[in-house]
């Protein structure tokens, strides 16, 4: 598992830089919002609902290709599902940690 | 009382003002054009020139409103289609029946006492929806509808989106006729009849020896046979793209755009819907989880509208949850995509598919 | 009468007759016919005075017959001869007298009559109250009667000769006395003089008269009469007074006198004095000719005053007119006129007494006095017109301003806000600390700009009465803390000392406008921070205080205390008036546009409240407000039970800290249920074993080890927070990074509470990094927003190119596509075609603005059975109807402009 595997965008849309590159920063984006709802959902104590968000932006972490962080998501979204806070925490530490280096390798 | 309208759609033709008051409010809210005439030798001119979609009577006998009526068609003067409704006492709905039974009028209601309110617009609904009048309420205001419960609401917007061949005039129909479907290789024709009710054990079973090729296997896609479909071919084929993350919707988006083909999309199972009763498609790209409505019960909805129902619908799923494909597949899936898979089986199993619809490619 | 008697009677030898009441003879006898010669049938009926010419001494006989009385008469016998006769009273009967007539001797009858004659005129003398007196000339006797003495109070006794007399005389009359009598005696001029006499103790005027006797021409005494006519004297003299007084008075007043009387003949007679005369303007001989005085009368008038005075004259109406006369030289003069008639016994008027005045000069004064006032009156009108239309067209002036003022400002906040809108976007990217330091400026000036447009505006608003306070609950505490946080760094910045006191009674909700509670502490503690400096001397402190009213409770008390440059007397009362600042140099070094108090005292005196300022040059300043307190019905909590069951330590580094500390714990206990605040002491143990704790330092290099043994093993993410004075800052940032750290002077109690919600959280929370910080914006080429690759979820409804770029380039950030419109028009028709999660669209646009292209999208999703999409309004400012209108025509929220990326998140999160 990669922190970015461009081979999976290539595979799927082929071999177009500027657009692998929009789609990159687009999922950034994207993951940027869901990383600020889903810390304020386990903040607020609504474990159960970082499923959703966690299985939403794992399509699209799946889709460009940072199959390390869809990991970690694959994982908080079960976690989530349990409703265990604990094992949460640890996964949105993780996942923070993930997408931080998914930055690293799009900038570079 | 709403202002006169010029072109009224709805008119009742009343004798004492004070009996429709009532009544008269009712059938405004209904926010249609309406106007009340108090009846006189000017009402049927009137009638005349308006050619109103619906008429109603409250006239002080039952048999006054037999003998007007008669004469306005006696003079050729009610040729346009039109559905009258009798508003009676008490004590005369048994004559009102017998004149509605027999075919006189269309409908008649007891509006004295006027106990169910609700009842009445829904005759002048009925009646307006049955003369082909466009554009017909559902939206009533709290003060004349009570509003209903979320879970009850949505039901009922579930159970709307599949019976929304109402608006096309057809007849309603509750059993779909059982079309005929060209066979589908690895599915059971039986499954096509999708609108009785399911049972999700025998599906199960009934479909797991054809299923057997998918099972445990993680590299799920059907054989790929790049069946090159030519670009003619191709054009014209409307596809739909059923997705909520729009990073990825707009990656499936571009390839099959790309591929030449006619790309519609939609975020959730609700606008899918509403986008598959106006339009045909020659496929449904469809993910499994989504907000609102989730792919497994957009399909159950899908296969309700018969017009649709062979529409080809391939899953997209990111979970390999092999029992969640198995039921989703006993509706009628053409088969299934694992996320977020490529250009090339993408297009393959699109192109399959595709082909399949089209007896004789050329 | 017996026969018989009457025969003895009438033999009898005495002549006797008798009389009856009448005193007519009724008998008489024999004798008596002898005696006069006259038979009894001639003398019978006859009346007895007329018999014997004694008429003045039968009254007593008529009345009161007293036996053996005597008259005495005489009888014409014959024409040559008369006889004396005695007539005597012989008896009484019934009122029959019978009496006896003998002859008497002539000198008998004589001295009778004189004798009666005599006492007759003595008794009148003496009744009339006269004196008699006498002077005898030759030899100097004299005689005074008693009557006289009387007068003269001169006992009887008493010797009083003539030289007495003369004495009795007062001294200013004795020669006019002595002249007279002189000129009395020699040349017989009548002696009829008045003059005063010394009676008793008084001066008594006396009326004397006299006639001087002469016997063979010589004159021999004067006799005389003496009355006392003092009182007469008296009467006349006041009499003559009066008439005087009247005539002088009448004089002087012009007035005329007139009177007629109804006399024998049935004729009025008419007269009136000089004055009337001249002033009907007659001539002297025509006074009483009434026709003449009724010619100068005006023809005009004359009827009236003919049936005035005959109805006066005939029926006693009193007369009472005021009427002209037209005079020779058509001389006109106004007469008043009154008249009173008088009835006499028959009850008949028979007389009319009046008055005339001539007041022709007060006429014409009230003419002219008339004629001015409506020349006045007239002048007043078209003044007043003049005046109205000069107000109107200086209305008209002042209005035309003040809409070009409106008008001017909008537009030019509109720009403004992209200014701003940009300046934000640019500050999320990355950019040198140079770069940043710009931007920042851009933006406080860009601020600072749209501070003041508002200001004008709300100015305007005020002015035009437009402006409406509301009343809706609110956190009091809320605005305080925020404006508070605006202010601590710029407080910072300048080295002075921003404090906050709030009184823990004051409940969290209260009922109000918090937007303009917060414009006027806004304004007041931004003046207070702009006019005060730290010295070497002195430290500059601004002082927030809010308190509860204490005299009823009933008001809420705002003090903006500093220790500034304060204001002059002359300043102040200019302050609150718009566009002055204390001073031009104030302006210039100061800036402002002067509109900030103004706007506050406008706004206090709309809340029913008050301003007052206590200041004086180099002592700073007080600004204090008053406004009414009110209360909401429902405290809902709200900060629920969030800090229920909650333990708060408080722990003080030295004694200084406690009052800083105190504070703390009362507006925790005030404002939040359930929670238990515990003050631990220096000495108390050091294990920071409570929910949350807040530790005081008041002087941190000194209480350093203490702090380090307190804090010891603590990590980040415990329950700590360290209170510092403003100068303690930089040295607790360096020591503890890792810690939170407020400033102890502007700790509001919002922050107390919160930093302590903050604190329970923060065990539990996560705070990771926000990425903020992430540089996600593609280079140039890829700008294109349209890509025709991906379609929107998003569509953005903006007409104007700037704010267009602004917001699609915000949306990109926040991790949005969106699709554009550029009007409502192509707003709806972008909607038809395509399907969007939701719209943001701005309010004001050319064809289509945003208020009608949502009526018409709802339309179309109502006939259509569609789902209602979210519809965002951009507003220009976020006034209060504003909102209402936005949710009436089917918005569902709506962001205010500036918007920025915080806004656009919020109101994302919500409805996408």
């Amino acid at each position: 598992m990669e922190v970015l595997n461009r081979n999976v965008m290539r595979e799927l849309i082929g071999d177009d830089n500027q657009l692998m590159k929009k789609f990159e920063l687009e999922f950034l984006k994207q993951a940027r919002e869901s990383m600020r709802k889903i810390t304020g959902l386990y903040n607020n104590n609504q474990v159960v609902l970082i499923k959703e968000e966690a299985h939403f932006l794992k399509t699209s972490a799946k889709a460009v290709g940072a199959e390390l962080t869809a990991d970690i998501l694959q994982q908080l979204e079960l976690i989530a599902q349990e409703n265990n806070k604990a094992q949460c925490k640890d996964a949105i530490v993780q996942l923070n940690v993930a997408l931080k280096q998914v930055y690293g390798a799009v900038r570079s | 009382m709403k202002l006169a309208t010029r072109e009224p759609k709805v008119v009742l033709v009343y004798e004492n003002v004070e009996d429709i008051s009532g009544a008269s409010q009712i059938i405004a809210s209904l926010g249609e054009e309406y106007r009340a005439i108090a009846f006189d030798n000017t009402t049927s001119d009137f009638v005349i020139r308006i050619k109103p979609a619906v008429l109603l009577f409250a006239l002080s006998s039952v048999d006054k409103v037999i003998k007007f009526y008669t004469q306005l068609i006696e003079e050729k003067q009610l040729s346009h289609p039109h559905y009258t409704i009798l508003l009676c006492n008490n004590r005369d709905s048994n004559a009102a029946f017998h004149c509605c039974v027999k075919g006189v009028f269309d409908d008649y209601f007891v509006y004295q006492p006027l106990y169910e309110k609700l009842r009445l617009i829904m005759i002048v609904q009925h009646g307006l929806l049955l003369c082909g009048v466009k554009n017909v309420t559902t939206e009533f205001s709290t003060d004349v509808v009570e509003p209903i419960d979320d879970s009850r609401e949505q039901l009922i917007a579930v159970a709307r989106a599949c019976k929304r061949q109402y608006l096309s005039g057809q007849t309603p129909m509750n059993n779909p006729s059982n079309g005929d479907l060209s066979p589908l290789p690895n599915l059971d024709p039986a499954r096509q009849n999708s609108a009785s009710p399911i049972d999700d054990e025998t599906a199960a079973n009934e479909i797991l020896p054809e299923f057997s090729d998918f099972a445990g296997d993680d590299d799920l896609d059907l054989p790929i046979t790049p069946h090159e479909i030519s670009d003619e071919m191709k054009g014209g084929k409307r596809i739909l793209v059923v997705e909520d993350n729009p990073i990825y919707r707009d990656m499936l988006v571009g390839v099959l755009k790309r591929a030449k083909y006619e790309v519609d999309e939609a975020r959730d199972g609700l606008v899918a819907l509403s986008k598959v009763t106006d339009n045909e498609y020659d496929l449904i790209l469809m993910d499994l989880f989504m907000p609102k409505l989730d792919g497994l019960n957009t399909t159950k909805q899908l296969r309700g509208i018969s017009k649709r129902k062979d529409t080809p619908i391939v899953a997209l799923t990111g979970n390999t949850n092999k029992e969640l494909i198995r039921k989703w597949a006993s509706y009628g899936l053409k088969g299934y995509l694992i996320k977020p898979s490529n250009n090339n089986e993408i297009l393959a199993c699109v192109s399959r598919i595709v082909k399949q619809k089209d007896p004789s490619p050329a | 009468m017996q026969e018989a008697y009457l025969t003895q009677w009438r033999c009898a030898p005495f002549a006797m007759l008798v009389i009856d009441q009448k005193l007519e003879i009724v008998a008489a006898n024999q004798a008596l016919e002898a005696m006069l010669q006259l038979e009894q049938e001639q003398l019978n009926g006859l009346h007895l005075a007329a018999i014997f010419d004694c008429y003045d001494q039968v009254l007593p006989l008529a009345n009161q017959p007293i036996k053996n009385s005597e008259i005495f008469g005489q009888f014409v016998l014959t024409p040559t001869t008369e006889l004396n006769v005695r007539l005597t009273v012989s008896a009484i009967d019934n009122g029959i007298i019978t009496i006896m007539v003998a002859i008497a001797q002539d000198w008998q009858s004589d001295f009778k009559r004189i004798n009666n004659s005599l006492s007759r005129l003595s008794f009148a003398v003496d009744a009339a109250d006269i004196g008699v007196w006498e002077y005898d000339l030759k030899y100097g006797g004299s005689y005074f009667s008693e009557k006289c003495r009387e007068l003269l109070n001169v006992s009887s006794q008493q010797p009083f000769s003539w030289q007495d007399f003369i004495g009795l005389v007062y001294d200013d009359d004795v020669t006019i006395l002595e002249a007279f009598l002189e000129q009395h005696v020699k040349y017989n001029i009548p002696l009829n003089l008045d003059f005063r006499l010394q009676v008793g103790n008084e001066l008594r005027w006396f009326h004397m008269r006299g006639e001087v006797v002469l016997l063979r021409g010589e004159a021999q005494n004067i006799k005389g009469s003496l009355t006392d006519c003092t009182h007469a004297k008296q009467i006349v003299t006041e009499l003559n007074d009066a008439m005087e007084s009247k005539r002088i008075a009448m004089d002087a007043g012009q007035i005329g006198t007139w009177k007629s009387e109804y006399d024998q003949q049935g004729q009025w007679c008419w007269s009136w004095d000089e004055m009337t005369n001249n002033m009907f303007d007659l001539l002297p001989q025509q006074t009483g000719d009434i026709d003449k005085l009724f010619n100068q009368i005006h023809p005009e008038d004359a009827d009236m005053v003919k049936l005035a005075l005959e109805a006066s004259l005939t029926q006693g109406i009193p007369f009472s007119l005021n009427y002209r006369l037209l005079l020779k030289n058509d001389d006109v003069r106004y007469l008043v006129c009154r008249g009173r008639t008088t009835k006499n016994i028959g009850d008949k008027n028979y007389r009319i007494d009046g008055i005339c005045i001539d007041q022709s000069t007060v006429h014409r004064y009230q003419q002219e006095l008339q004629q001015l006032n409506s020349e006045l009156e007239v002048r007043v009108v078209k003044r007043t017109q003049e005046l109205e239309l000069a107000k109107e067209q200086a209305e008209h002036s002042s209005q035309i301003k003040s809409d070009f003022l409106a008008m001017m400002s909008h537009e030019l906040r509109t720009p403004m806000n992209g200014v701003i809108g940009s300046l934000d976007l640019l500050a999320t990217s990355k950019q040198t600390a140079d770069s940043m330091d710009l931007i920042q400026s851009s933006m406080t000036a860009a601020k600072n700009l749209v501070f003041i447009l508002n200001d004008i505006l709300d100015i305007n608003k005020i002015e035009a009465g437009k402006l409406s306070i509301e009343e809706r609950p609110y956190c009091l505490s809320e605005i305080i803390d925020n404006v508070i946080q605006v202010f601590v760094p710029i407080a910072a910045k300048s080295n002075l000392i921003l404090k906050v006191s709030e009184d823990p009674g004051i409940p969290l909700m209260v009922k109000g406008d918090a937007i303009r509670m917060r414009q006027i502490l806004f304004n007041l503690l931004g003046n207070a921070l702009k006019f005060t400096h730290s010295t070497a001397e002195k430290q500059g402190v601004v002082l927030l205080k809010v308190s509860l009213d204490n005299s009823d409770g009933r008001n809420l008390r705002f003090d903006i205390i500093d220790n500034g440059i304060g204001i002059g007397a002359q300043t102040q009362k200019q302050l609150f008036k718009p566009f002055i600042q204390a001073e031009l140099s104030t302006t210039r070094k100061y800036g402002g546009t002067g509109l900030g108090l103004a706007i506050c005292d406008n706004l206090v005196q709309l809340m029913g409240g008050l301003i007052v300022l206590t200041s004086a040059p180099g002592e700073g300043s007080t600004f204090s407000v008053t406004v009414p307190f009110k209360s909401v019905e429902e405290q809902h909590e709200i900060y629920g039970d969030a800090l229920d069951g909650v333990k708060v330590a408080l722990r003080c580094l030295s004694d200084f800290g406690q009052a800083s500390s105190a504070r703390i714990a009362l507006s925790l206990l005030a404002s939040c249920q359930g929670i238990t605040v515990t003050n631990y002491g220096i000495g108390d143990k050091d294990e920071l074993d409570s929910d949350a704790t807040f530790i005081v330092a008041t002087d941190l290099s000194r209480e350093l080890e203490q702090l380090n043994g307190l804090l010891g093993e603590s990590v980040a993410g415990d329950p700590v927070i360290l209170l510092v004075c403003e100068p303690d800052i930089e040295l607790a940032r360096y020591h503890y990074p890792a810690l939170k750290i407020l400033r102890m002077a502007s700790l509001t109690r919002i922050q107390t509470i919160e930093s302590t919600i903050n604190m329970i959280k923060q065990a539990d929370e996560l705070q990771l990094d926000d990425f903020d910080d992430w540089d996600l914006d593609p280079e140039l080429g890829s700008e294109d927003c349209n890509s025709t690759m991906l379609t929107g979820e998003i569509l953005i409804v903006e007409d104007n190119p700037l704010n267009q770029k602004l917001i699609l380039k915000q949306m990109d950030n926040l991790g949005f596509t969106c699709d554009l419109a550029h009007d409502g028009l192509q707003g709806i028709e972008k909607w038809k075609n395509n399907d969007y999660r939701l719209i943001l669209t701005d309010c004001h646009m050319p064809n289509l603005d945003g208020y009608q292209m949502t009526q018409k999208i709802r339309e179309i999703e109502r006939n259509e059975q569609r789902s209602e999409i979210p519809i965002i309004a951009v507003t220009g400012a976020a006034m209060s109807g504003d909102a209402e209108r936005c949710y009436e025509l089917g918005m569902s929220d709506f962001v205010s402009k500036p918007v920025q990326l915080a806004d656009l998140r919020k109101v994302l999160t919500r409805w996408y």
